[in-house]
C-alpha cells in the first residue's frame, strides 16, 4: 500500500471499521512511513478535539417556548381532536348542545313574529309600502273607524300657495294615475267618498313639498315657513296625504331625517329627535294647542323650555299618530280661530275647549272616552319629536 | 424499533401526555441545539430552529411508528430542518472568509501552539473550521464526531449510503485538520501512531 491509499483508511481505522487484514497492512506501512504516522496522529488529534467541543446549551426557557409554540399552533388535526375526541363523550354532548341551540333559535324566531316594531322594521327594510304595514298594525291594534279617519285626515291647504321648488319639481311629476290606482293611493275616508278623493288629490300633489330639496338639506320654501311649517321630513310634510301615500310617493332612497323611525323594540323611542318648527303669531296659544292635540293623540310632553322668544317642546307620541300630529302642526299659527280647529270637526271631539283650557277634558265627556278607547296600544313604538315654536316676525 | 430507550416516553406522548414530551425535549434539546448551531452558525437562529424541530416532532409523533430509533428520527428531522433553513437563507459562507479569519493567528510571532493558543481560542478556531465545511460534510462530521452516531445511524438519518457517509466524514476531517494543523495539535497526539 502506498501513502495515499493508507491515508484514505485513516478515518476507518480511527473508527475501527477496518477488517483485520487491512489493519495489519496499515500498521505495517505506518511502521515504515513517518509522514503517514504523523498524519494519522494529527487526524486523531483533530477528531478528539472535535469531540471535545463544548455542548451548546439552549436558553433556560427553551422548554416553555416549545410548549408555547405547540399551543399556538392550531392545525386542523388538532381542532378535530379538540372538538370530537373522544367521540363517545363529545359527540353526544355536542349533539345535545346543537339541539338546544336550535330549539332556542326557533322559539326566539316565533316569539319575535308578532312584535309590531320588528314587523314594521322588516317590512320597511324590505321596501314594502308603508300602507301595508300600517294597515296590518291597525288590524292588530283594533283601531276604530274614528282612528282610521284620523289617519286619513287631510288639512285644507287651498290657502297655501305651492312653494317655488314644488313648481319646479312639477315638471318631473309622473302622469296622473289611473282611477283604480288613484283610489288605492287614497286613504280609507277618501275611498268612502271617491268624489272628495278625486278632488283632493290634485291639490295634494300641488302642495307636496319638494322632496329632493329636503333630501339635499335645502332650506324649506319661504311660503312653508310663513305657513308655520318648517323643515319637516318629506313624507310628512307632503301635502297632507295619508302616510301610506307619502310612503308610496316618496322615492326609495329616503333622506336621513325621513329614515324609518320605528324602533325594533316595542315602546322604544326613535333614535334621533326630529325637529318641527312652528311659526306662530302667539307662542302661548300655539303651545297650548300643541299640548292639547298631543294629549288627544295619546302623547305626552317630555320637556318644555324657553329659548329666547322661542319655546322648545320635546314630546313623545305613538308612532301611528305622528302623521296627523304633524298635519295639525302645519296649520298651527297661533290664531284663534284657525284651521287648526278643523281637527275638532273631523274627530267630533271637544277639542276647542281642551285647546283653550290647556288641560285634559274630564273623563265624562264622550269625546274623551272615545279618544281613550281608541288610544294606541302601550306596546306600540313611540317617536320623540322636538318642536320649536317661534314667534312670527 | 426494539431496544429504543425512548420507546416508553414516545408511547406516553402518543397517549397525550405532555409531560413525557417535555422529558424528551429536556433530554435532546442540547443535541438538537448543537447540530443547529453548528449548521447555521447563529445561536439565536439555531434555538429557534431547535424549538421548531420539537414542535414538528410533537405533531408528527402520532405518525411515528417506531421503525427507527426515536433519536435517529429526531436527528433526521433536525438535519433536514437545518439543510432547508440553510437553503432558504442562502447564506453559505465561503471558505476564503474563514481562512482570512485564521490568518492573524497564523502570523503570531510566538509559534508554539500549546502556549500560543489557549484552549478556548482553539475551540473557536475549530468551530470556524467546521462551519467552513460544505454542508454535506459538516452534517456527517457533526453527527459522527460530536453527536457520536454510528455510520449506520448517519446513513439512516441522512438517507445516504454507508460509503457516502464514510467518504464525506473522511473528507471533512481532513479539511478541518488542514485548518488547525499548524497550531492546535498536542505533541502527544502526533506521536500516537508510533
Amino acid at each position: 500500500m502506498n501513502c495515499p491509499e493508507v491515508q484514505e483508511l485513516f478515518s476507518d481505522y480511527l473508527d475501527e471499521r477496518l477488517e483485520a487484514s487491512q489493519v495489519s497492512l496499515l500498521k505495517e506501512h505506518l511502521g515504515a512511513c513517518v509522514s503517514c504516522r504523523r498524519g494519522l496522529g494529527e487526524l486523531l488529534g483533530t477528531v478528539e478535539l472535535i469531540g471535545s467541543l463544548d455542548e451548546i446549551e439552549t436558553s433556560p426557557n427553551f422548554l416553555a417556548q416549545v410548549n408555547r409554540k405547540i399551543d399556538r399552533c392550531w392545525t386542523p388535526v388538532r381542532f378535530w381532536r379538540w372538538a370530537f375526541e373522544p367521540a363517545k363523550i363529545k359527540l353526544p354532548l355536542e349533539a345535545a348542545a346543537l339541539a338546544v341551540v336550535a330549539i332556542v333559535a326557533i322559539y326566539l324566531y316565533r316569539s319575535s313574529e308578532p312584535l309590531p316594531g320588528n314587523l314594521i322594521a322588516s317590512r320597511e327594510s324590505a321596501g314594502i309600502a308603508r300602507e301595508q304595514s300600517q294597515g296590518a298594525q291597525l288590524q292588530r291594534n283594533g283601531e276604530t273607524p274614528d282612528q282610521r279617519a284620523l289617519l286619513a285626515y287631510k288639512p285644507a291647504r287651498k290657502e297655501r300657495p305651492p312653494p317655488l321648488p314644488e313648481l319646479l319639481a312639477k315638471k318631473e311629476t309622473p302622469a296622473p294615475l289611473p282611477l283604480a290606482q288613484a283610489q288605492r293611493n287614497t286613504s280609507p275616508s277618501q275611498i268612502a267618498d271617491p268624489g272628495s278623493a278625486l278632488q283632493q288629490d290634485p291639490g295634494a300633489s300641488q302642495t307636496r313639498p319638494p322632496v329632493e330639496s329636503l333630501r339635499k338639506g335645502a332650506p324649506p320654501p319661504a311660503s312653508e315657513v310663513a305657513a308655520g311649517v318648517g323643515a319637516l321630513p318629506a313624507e310628512t310634510a307632503s301635502s297632507g296625504a295619508s302616510p301610506a301615500q307619502a310612503k308610496r310617493e316618496s322615492p326609495p332612497a329616503a333622506p336621513a331625517r325621513a329614515a324609518p323611525r320605528v324602533a325594533g323594540v316595542p315602546m322604544s323611542r326613535a333614535p334621533a329627535l326630529q325637529d318641527v318648527e312652528v311659526v306662530s303669531e302667539d307662542v302661548t296659544v300655539s303651545q297650548r294647542n300643541v299640548k292639547a292635540v298631543l294629549n288627544l293623540l295619546g302623547g305626552r310632553v317630555l320637556s318644555e323650555r324657553a329659548s329666547g322668544d322661542d319655546v322648545m317642546l320635546t314630546v313623545e307620541l305613538p308612532q301611528s299618530r305622528e302623521p296627523e300630529f304633524r298635519s295639525v302642526l302645519k296649520q298651527e299659527t297661533g290664531k284663534e280661530p284657525s284651521a287648526f280647529y278643523s281637527l275638532d270637526e273631523k274627530l267630533g271631539l271637544k277639542f276647542r275647549e281642551q285647546a283653550q283650557s290647556g288641560r285634559t277634558p274630564p273623563a265624562s265627556q264622550g269625546s274623551v272616552r272615545e279618544a281613550r278607547r281608541t288610544a294606541p296600544d302601550k306596546e306600540e313604538p313611540t317617536v320623540t319629536l322636538e318642536i320649536r315654536i317661534r314667534p312670527k316676525k | 424499533m426494539a431496544g429504543d430507550p425512548d420507546a416508553e416516553l414516545v408511547q406516553k406522548v402518543r397517549d397525550g401526555h405532555r409531560s413525557a414530551f417535555n422529558q424528551l425535549v429536556l433530554k435532546y434539546r442540547n443535541r438538537v441545539m448543537g447540530i443547529a448551531a453548528r449548521m447555521l452558525g447563529d445561536r439565536t437562529e439555531a434555538e429557534d430552529l431547535a424549538q421548531d424541530v420539537f414542535v414538528k416532532i410533537y405533531h408528527a409523533l402520532r405518525d411515528f411508528h417506531g421503525d427507527a430509533l426515536f433519536s435517529t428520527w429526531l436527528y433526521r428531522v433536525t438535519a433536514n430542518s437545518c439543510l432547508n433553513r440553510k437553503k432558504k437563507q442562502n447564506r453559505e459562507r465561503r471558505l476564503v472568509e474563514i481562512v482570512d479569519d485564521l490568518e492573524p493567528l497564523r502570523c503570531d510571532p510566538s509559534s508554539n501552539p500549546d502556549s500560543l493558543l489557549e484552549r478556548k481560542q482553539l475551540r473557536a478556531l475549530l468551530e470556524k473550521a467546521i462551519e467552513a465545511l460544505p454542508e454535506e460534510q459538516r452534517m456527517v462530521l457533526i453527527l459522527r464526531d460530536i453527536e457520536g452516531l454510528s455510520y449506520e445511524e448517519i446513513a439512516e438519518c441522512l438517507e445516504l449510503e454507508l460509503g457516502t457517509v464514510r467518504s464525506r466524514l473522511h473528507r471533512g476531517r481532513l479539511e478541518v485538520q488542514s485548518k488547525i494543523k499548524a497550531y492546535s495539535l498536542p505533541e502527544e497526539k502526533r506521536s500516537i501512531a508510533s
